[in-house]
């Protein structure tokens, strides 16, 4: 009995102290409160980062950015899961990066939608995103939201494997102003300045940065640099007004770049780029937003006459609007946001499309999404977006999904969507010769006018959750996608001795798994890893999707505040051996599985000064990454920021 | 404060009483505790008959002199009612061309009282971390007061929700005090986390959002209680009525327990 009682005792209590235990935390309370207050009052937005987000979105912050190092806007993309970057200058002369989403990495890669503050960055001439020509800097870049997955029934076509949404800052607070300056092997140089203010009523931004650095090594020799220099120059603005209750943001950016280039028979191009952005938010009502948008953006392109004179420059020009409301209705259980959008899109060259100079694209889309919380802790959600164009053709995107969250830390999701790839005007109208080796000009590509879009089908399910007050997050989700009527570049009979045309008669089979783990330890203080497993089937058996993903893919690093004011961060990613293939050439290049190492380490001796030495790629001197002959180096560079 | 906490629970659910009161007191969903406070004190200090609705249900007919709402849900409900209001608890609210009066009671101390109680703890220089679409008024007002008092606020704007540490690193480098403003999009488990850290790590005094999360190393001299905010909802309902009230926001005392609060946070981070 006297045992009996001993053991029964601390069960006893247990049960007593159970009620008080059960009653939530003060602090638990107050972090509910403020989290009912958010979902009650704040302006609702089209795709949140959050838990209940329809696909996995990984955000890459300015804090994050700033501990990176990095000089190339891609190379943020790097040790990110379910991403690929491959560093290389297509024969184009216009691409040195290649970012995929979900494997099939390649020059004119199209499933993939990036966006500068929600403005579409795709060259409508293919379909693909210029990555060195974005007119965007690093110092004024305040997230970038990377959503893996389907997203067209909200974003439209393209958005098939991914979208990429950089934001930029807006300004805000009083008078501050921040000038950098950095340098590093292979002749790098930089110097940036940006300045900001504002008040009730409004804000205004300005920023530059001027950058030259030498060319990238040679393959069969690396010491000589296959590009001579590349100079770039970018300047940004952007304000904000409040009317009333409405908020005007404008945003204008130009990039001009001068190059040198591996081919002798165009050895220097220029690209200039730029745009105009305006941008209204009104609220309607406690519940309902309404956003309008109107962009302009320009892009030209001339390769110096090559020695038998011809003008080889080419234009292009868009025109886009967009317009959506957002409601949140029945005590914000159901969410709708519907929208309609237009764009004009045109390319003009004297070479792209043999006689013919202009070619235009208008494009007509409206879109429905809707969003209801069924139960406390189950969410479906689906959107249906119509979109027709005269280069694209008609198609229906569609999305559907369901978010399980049984306790506030875990969400399970499980999805299916359809989106499309839309062809572009150079697939449909493309009519001119290219180089073939030793200035031969012996190539021909050809458009193909019965091309239709390509659609997507996606399946996938995943699950994320927070642990130790939410300062660990884990993240796994499998997918499953197949893309049809796939819009292939292959050779074909014509009238040169190398002929190539578009076709659309492929099947893409995508598998893949992610895994994802970050904690965020403290205020400055992170470490992350990631996996990525991806297989690639193809029905028409081409290497440049079978064998260009890496099937294994891991990332490391971490960002850590030290004492003395010092900070220390590296990112370490292994990928599995690739064949490195160009949609643009015949080149094919094996590049072994390989570790790449990024560091930074700095120092801030005061609030305004920060000195720091920073390196990429510092395993090795050279690496391969790509067919076009050239080499991505190690860099070592280092510099100052001062901050008023 | 028990009984009178499941009273009026069982109140909001039960129809609502033949005879209709002076005021329709709007509660959001859930009923948590917060809310639970707050009407507590709000009852307290009204000590006169109420009709009360959940902002889930249709609000019960008839007219009434004055709609009190607590919460956002609650407020947005309300706020189609031509009905002279009241709203507390609702942060993130924002009074968008409504016509009829309208009263919103701060979840902070007024602007001068902030200051005092921060020169009062010797702070010189506050970091206030807020987020971009809060209302900017009351640190406007907290810094016109400071400049007399010798105390400067630097508003920390928070533009993303991952944003806080970066902004801690570059904007509370001369800062001798953090505090978050009790906005939505500012106050969670992470940001709070992220504040405690930053101050801890700099031996600062670190101002807590709300009374709530008053605790070990965080201050509570900048809070007013919930239930606080229920009994100034009450007094301000009671001025409109009087047609006394002529401002748009007022502000609850400071956290009348105040000393209790201060014995509860650690030395280090009193300077």
């Amino acid at each position: 009995m006297r045992r009996l009682s001993a053991a029964a005792l601390p069960v006893l209590l247990g049960l007593l102290a159970a009620p008080a235990a059960a009653q939530p935390r003060k602090a638990d309370e107050a972090f509910r409160f403020f989290a009912e207050e958010g979902r009650a009052s704040t302006a609702l937005r089209r795709v949140a980062p959050t838990q209940g987000s329809p696909v996995p979105v990984d955000v890459i912050t300015a804090e994050e950015i700033a501990a990176s190092g990095v000089v190339n806007l891609w190379d943020l993309l790097r040790f990110r899961v379910g991403l690929d970057v491959i560093e290389g200058r297509s024969s184009a002369g216009s691409n040195r990066a290649v970012v995929s989403v979900r494997g099939t990495p390649r020059d004119n890669s199209h499933e993939l939608l990036v966006l500068l503050d929600g403005r579409s960055l795709y060259d409508p001439r293919s379909g693909v995103t210029l990555w060195e020509q974005i007119p965007v800097q690093l110092q004024d870049i305040e997230r970038i939201e990377i959503a893996r997955g389907p997203n067209a029934a909200l974003y439209g076509s393209n958005a098939g494997l991914g979208v990429i949404n950089i934001l930029t800052r807006r300004p805000s607070g009083p008078l501050k102003a921040r000038a950098a300056a950095r340098a590093g092997t292979g002749r790098f140089g930089e110097l940036s300045a940006a300045g900001e203010s504002s008040g009730e009523r409004g804000g205004l931004r300005l920023s530059a940065t001027s950058r030259t650095q030498g060319g990238a090594p040679l393959a069969a020799d690396p010491p000589a640099q296959g590009h001579d220099f590349l100079r770039d120059h970018t300047g940004n603005f952007r304000g904000w007004a409040r009317v009333g209750e409405a908020t005007i943001d404008l945003s204008a950016g130009i990039d001009k770049q001068d190059f040198g280039k591996t081919t002798g028979v165009k050895p220097q191009g220029r690209m200039t780029t730029n745009f105009q952005l305006a941008r209204l938010e009104r609220p309607l009502g406690p519940d309902s937003t309404l956003e309008l948008r109107v962009s302009r953006n320009e892009s030209l392109s001339s390769d110096f006459p090559d020695s038998a004179g011809r003008d080889t420059s080419s234009r292009f020009w868009q025109y886009d609007t967009e317009g959506l409301h957002t409601i949140s209705w029945g005590d914000g259980r159901l969410v709708t946001t519907y929208g309609a959008a237009w764009r004009y899109a045109a390319s003009g060259s004297n070479y792209l499309y043999g006689a013919t100079s202009l070619r235009t694209n208008r494009t007509v889309r409206g879109f429905l999404h809707q969003t209801i919380q069924v139960t406390p802790t189950v969410s479906i959600m689906g959107g249906l977006n119509n979109e027709t164009a005269n280069a694209g053709g008609y198609h229906k995107d569609f999305q559907g999904a369901v978010l399980w969250a049984p306790v506030e830390e875990h969400a399970f999701r499980a999805s299916y969507s359809r989106a499309n790839i839309k062809p572009q005007i150079l697939h449909r109208y493309a009519d001119f010769n290219f180089d073939i080796g030793n200035g031969f000009m012996g190539g021909h590509l050809a458009g193909n006018s019965s091309l239709n879009p390509s659609p997507l089908t996606n399946y996938e399910a995943g699950w994320r959750g927070l642990f130790l007050d939410k300062a660990l997050t884990f993240e796994l989700t499998g997918f499953y996608t197949e893309i049809r009527d796939h819009i292939n570049l292959d050779q074909t009979s014509g009238p040169n001795v190398f002929n190539m045309t578009y076709d659309n008669t492929n099947t893409v089979i995508l598998r893949g798994l992610e895994a994802a783990m970050r904690w965020r330890a403290g205020p400055g203080r992170s470490l992350y890893s990631n996996y990525t497993q991806e297989t690639v089937r193809d029905q028409d058996g081409h290497a440049i999707y079978l064998n260009t993903t890496p099937r294994h893919k891991v990332n490391l690093g971490f960002d850590w505040a030290l004492p003395l004011d010092l900070r220390a961060s590296m990112n370490a990613g292994w990928k599995d051996a690739y064949k490195a293939d160009s949609t643009s050439g015949a080149a094919q290049e094996d590049v072994p599985a390989f570790w790449r190492v990024d560091a930074r380490v700095s120092w801030s001796p005061s609030a305004w000064l920060e000195l720091f030495l920073a390196g990429q790629n510092l395993e090795r001197p050279y690496r391969r990454e790509y067919v076009d002959n050239l080499l991505v180096p190690r860099r070592i560079q280092g510099g100052a920021v001062v901050r008023w | 404060m028990v009984m009178r906490s499941a009273l009026l629970a069982l109140l909001l659910l039960a129809p609502v009483a033949a005879r209709a009161a002076q005021a329709l007191v709007v509660v959001s969903e859930p009923l948590t505790p917060s809310f639970r406070e707050a009407l507590d004190g709000f009852l307290a200090e009204w000590g006169e008959p109420v009709d009360t609705a959940s902002a889930g249900r249709a609000l019960p007919p008839g007219s009434r002199a004055v709609v009190v709402a607590f919460g956002g849900r609650a407020a947005a409900r309300a706020r189609r009612d031509g009905t002279p209001m009241i709203v507390a608890l609702a942060p993130g609210y924002r009074d968008e061309g409504r016509a009829a009066a309208t009263v919103r009671v701060a979840m902070t101390p007024s602007p001068e009282r902030f200051i005092s109680a921060l020169a009062a703890a010797g702070v010189r220089r506050l970091l206030a971390v807020r987020e971009v679409a809060a209302d900017p008024d009351f640190l406007k007002r907290a810094a016109a007061a400071g400049e007399r008092a010798g105390v400067r606020v630097d508003e920390g704007i928070l533009s993303s929700p991952d944003g806080l540490p970066h902004l801690l690193r570059h904007d509370g480098v001369l800062a001798d005090a953090v505090w978050l403003a009790p906005d939505p999009g500012t106050v969670n488990p992470e940001n709070f986390g992220a504040a405690r850290e930053f101050a801890r790590a700099r031996s600062l005094p670190f101002f807590a959002p709300a009374a709530g999360l008053v605790m070990d190393e965080v201050r509570g001299d900048l809070t007013v209680s919930f239930r606080e905010c229920g009994r100034e909802a009450a007094r301000a309902a009671r001025e409109l009525l009087a047609g006394r009230v002529t401002t748009k926001v007022v502000y609850p005392p400071a956290a009348g327990d105040i000393t209790a609060v201060l014995k509860s946070t650690s030395p280090s981070a009193s300077r």
